[in-house]
């Protein structure tokens, strides 16, 4: 699994890309100006400081050994424990994906350009390590194309996610991953640390849902680039100052709430391909419109904190098994063999919550989801869920178009509730 | 991580079940013995000349450890008729059968005991096994045991508790059948080695009179027959003790009593519900089944859930990381659910 790549990232002009990183750079988006901007935007004083986290950009200041980490497919929790800092580092900056598309050209899903172009930036030459899930195809190839500019581990993954199938293969795929890190840092700890970890996870878990739960009644309070920054903090932040930030924000829609009605106006669930902040374009052309987002299914929110994980067994082995449930068995992604249960979870999302329709983010060259939205559209027509696809990217473009369809779309949600 | 309030009840049960079912003789005995007897429940006893537990003289295999239980009824949860200063309850359901075929016991005796048995079944199907039993919280503490030295839990294939469950069978059918023959007058020579065939084997025989620090009847080498039956036993005990440590509940599914049991799964009182829609599919419930059951797993219908193997821990439904998606009802009424 190991590329073991000695010395390669003191030395540019090894990287079969042909330049060295400086010169390719095509500049960066400023994350400051796009925070100030959404900071005005919204309702709460707390979240003045999770923007001011954000502008600072992804890498934090720490002595820790930097361990990057793609999707949500890797248990941060086996990260943490070993005294690494979990980094998630699936970005959706325009910016990094004019970077990669240098260095992969041609029809490839705009989420992984950006990570290739990421790879010139600063913050790969900080990381220790980056743990790649072999999750959809674009994933399973950068780790062999980035393998010069840092090192990686490959974390092996079964076609399916399913349990009976798949559950021993997760247990040891994980196993050999923690072994492996533990042997790199040159640590032991115990399973109480792994149980501890386990819970920090699931405090977080239980501040999230509480999130959900108010912002799906007043998604007007809390609006959604609130709730996208929030959750993007959730990459570079350990659960537990994640808690020191998300605390004071639901306090504060707390008593929003109460001292306010919610105005009616229509509430959307979004699924797809994630939004990870800066690219908050679409969630721009929706709260423009009235359409609020009622609550979400992307992986870079829901997917990433809603679930706890839950220890049945309490050994070392037991408490690995618990991980890979929680991130892989449970896992909405839908570069697995799913039967459905990505249709399902809409369903019973725009159930339970009572949203008017669906709008499903399709990322353009994002093959995964493109494919599974003819059977969410036929799941959602059956339930006679109105639902909207919208493909698009992370260009500006295209921006009066989708206002438009945005626009039609809510003409529909208005003209079924009446 | 959240209370885990039901397994917290579930061990507070079963270290209630085990002091009453237990310690009940030491407890609630009186000088008369049987006295709480009612007229409803006939005590049965042996005809003339039969084989019984009492006349097995003491260090034969059969020897009972105890005299009379508290009441001379068979609950459905494993009782044992070795328990020391006899029990709370005469014993398990598979001793009544064994014991009252060989007996040939006249069916106006026993149809009060077997209605008894069938209501209590159901009202709470296999929960007496996996709430009550005795001999399964021993087990449990085993696991626990497992546990606590880190040790990975053993995971058997399904195919495995399959055949185990075709066992048990076997193990009730061969003793009803030992049990019936001897019970012809003409066989009835056989009785003194013969009596009460699976009690001989089973493991409840050994662990029970160990709770009241009374030494089991660990061997009988007087004739062939019982020879055999010691060393059956022992290697049962031993099979017994493995399963309940590398894994957890898998001897249940050999259990004759659970067999029993089971059958009454379907439309007992106590019942396990999915909302289908609401799962993930992460395969918590399967995961940490201790009957390793993957039904709840794999259903994607909105149906009562019921397995021959379940036995209502509901482990399941407290590891089940959605709101609302198992829930238990008992009578139709929402006992608990799946929450966060």
């Amino acid at each position: 699994m190991m590329k073991k790549q000695e010395g390669i990232k003191s030395s540019h002009h090894k990287i079969p890309w042909g330049s060295s990183v400086k010169e390719l750079q095509n500049g960066i988006i400023d994350y400051s100006t796009v925070a100030a901007r959404y900071a005005d935007k919204s309702a709460l004083l707390a979240m003045k400081k999770v923007y001011e986290i954000a502008a600072e950009g992804p890498v934090p200041s720490t002595s820790q050994p930097l361990v990057g980490c793609l999707c949500n497919l890797v248990p941060e929790e086996l990260v943490r424990v070993c005294g690494g800092r979990p980094l998630r580092l699936c970005t959706e900056d325009g910016m990094c994906a004019k970077d990669g598309d240098e260095i992969i050209p041609g029809d490839v899903c705009p989420l992984i350009k950006a990570i290739c172009g990421l790879a010139r930036k600063d913050v790969f030459e900080r990381l220790d390590l980056l743990v790649i899930p072999a999750a959809c195809e674009g994933k399973s190839q950068i780790s062999e194309i980035l393998s010069p500019a840092c090192q990686i581990y490959l974390l092996d993954l079964p076609r399916s996610n399913d349990y009976l199938k798949s559950a021993n293969a997760w247990e040891k795929n994980l196993a050999e991953f923690y072994r492996f890190m533990r042997n790199r840092y040159n640590v032991k700890p115990s399973r109480r640390e792994l149980m501890r970890e386990c819970r920090s996870t699931n405090a977080r878990t239980k501040v999230f849902r509480e999130l959900y739960q108010v912002r799906s009644e007043r998604p007007d309070i809390l609006n959604s680039f609130d709730y996208f920054t929030l959750s993007y903090l959730s990459f570079f932040h350990p659960p537990e100052s994640w808690l020191s930030l998300a605390l004071p924000v639901l306090q504060e829609t707390f008593r929003a709430a109460e001292n306010s009605v919610f105005p009616g106006l229509r509430r959307v669930l979004l699924a797809g391909a994630p939004i990870i902040f800066p690219n908050y374009k679409l969630l721009e052309v929706l709260e423009n419109a009235g359409c609020l987002i009622g609550a979400d299914m992307l992986c870079s929110a829901y997917g990433r904190l809603y679930d706890p994980v839950e220890v049945d067994e309490d050994t070392e082995r037991g408490i690995i098994r618990a991980l890979a449930l929680r991130y892989i068995g449970g896992s909405l992604c839908p570069c697995f063999v799913n039967s459905g249960k990505l249709n399902d979870a809409a369903i019973n999302l725009v159930r339970e919550y009572g949203l008017d329709g669906v709008v499903y983010h399709n990322l353009r060259l994002c093959q995964p989801y493109d494919i599974r939205l003819t059977m969410m559209r036929q799941a959602t027509k059956k339930e006679n869920i109105p639902f909207l696809s919208i493909k698009t990217d992370f260009g500006q473009e295209d921006i009066g178009q989708l206002k438009t369809r945005v626009e039609a779309f809510l003409e529909v949600l208005t003209a079924q509730n009446k | 991580m959240r209370t885990k309030r039901i397994s917290i009840t579930r061990r507070i049960v079963q270290v209630i079940s085990i002091i009453l079912l237990v310690y009940g003789g030491y407890l609630f005995k009186t000088k008369q013995g049987t006295d709480a007897q009612t007229k409803f429940f006939p005590a049965l006893s042996a005809p003339q000349g039969a084989t019984s537990t009492a006349s097995f003289k003491k260090g034969s295999i059969l020897w009972p450890s105890g005299d009379t239980p508290v009441l001379e009824n068979y609950p459905p949860g494993l009782v044992c008729r070795f328990n020391p200063n006899g029990g709370m309850f005469k014993a398990c359901i598979v001793h009544f059968f064994s014991e009252n075929l060989t007996w040939r016991t006249h069916i106006k005796y026993l149809l009060p005991h077997i209605t008894l048995f069938v209501l209590l079944c159901f009202l709470l199907g296999r929960m007496w096994c996996g709430w009550v039993c005795p001999i399964g919280s021993v087990g449990d503490f085993l696991t626990a045991l497992r546990r606590r030295m880190n040790l990975s839990l053993k995971r058997f294939p399904n195919g495995f508790h399959r055949g185990l469950r075709i066992s048990s069978y076997g193990l009730l059918g061969i003793s009803c059948a030992i049990s019936a023959f001897i019970g012809i007058p003409s066989f009835a020579r056989y009785q003194c080695y013969f009596f009460l065939p699976y009690c001989q084997v089973c493991p409840a025989r050994l662990i029970c009179p160990m709770f009241g620090f009374i030494k089991p009847n660990w061997k009988d080498f007087s004739v062939l027959v019982s020879s055999v039956f010691t060393i059956l036993a022992w290697v049962v005990l031993g099979l017994f003790v493995a399963a309940f440590f590398f894994g957890r509940r898998v001897w249940c599914h050999l259990c004759p009593v659970g067999l029993i049991n089971s059958w009454f799964n379907w439309g007992c009182g106590v019942e396990l519900r999915k909302n289908s829609i609401k799962c993930i599919k992460c395969g918590s419930c399967a995961d940490a089944c201790p009957m390793g059951l993957t039904r709840m797993y794999k259903t994607d219908r909105n149906e009562i859930y019921t397995e021959s193997g379940c036995i209502m821990c509901m482990r399941c439904v407290e590891v089940c990381p959605r709101k609302g998606c198992l829930s238990v009802h008992f009578f139709k009424k929402k006992i608990t659910q799946s929450h966060f």
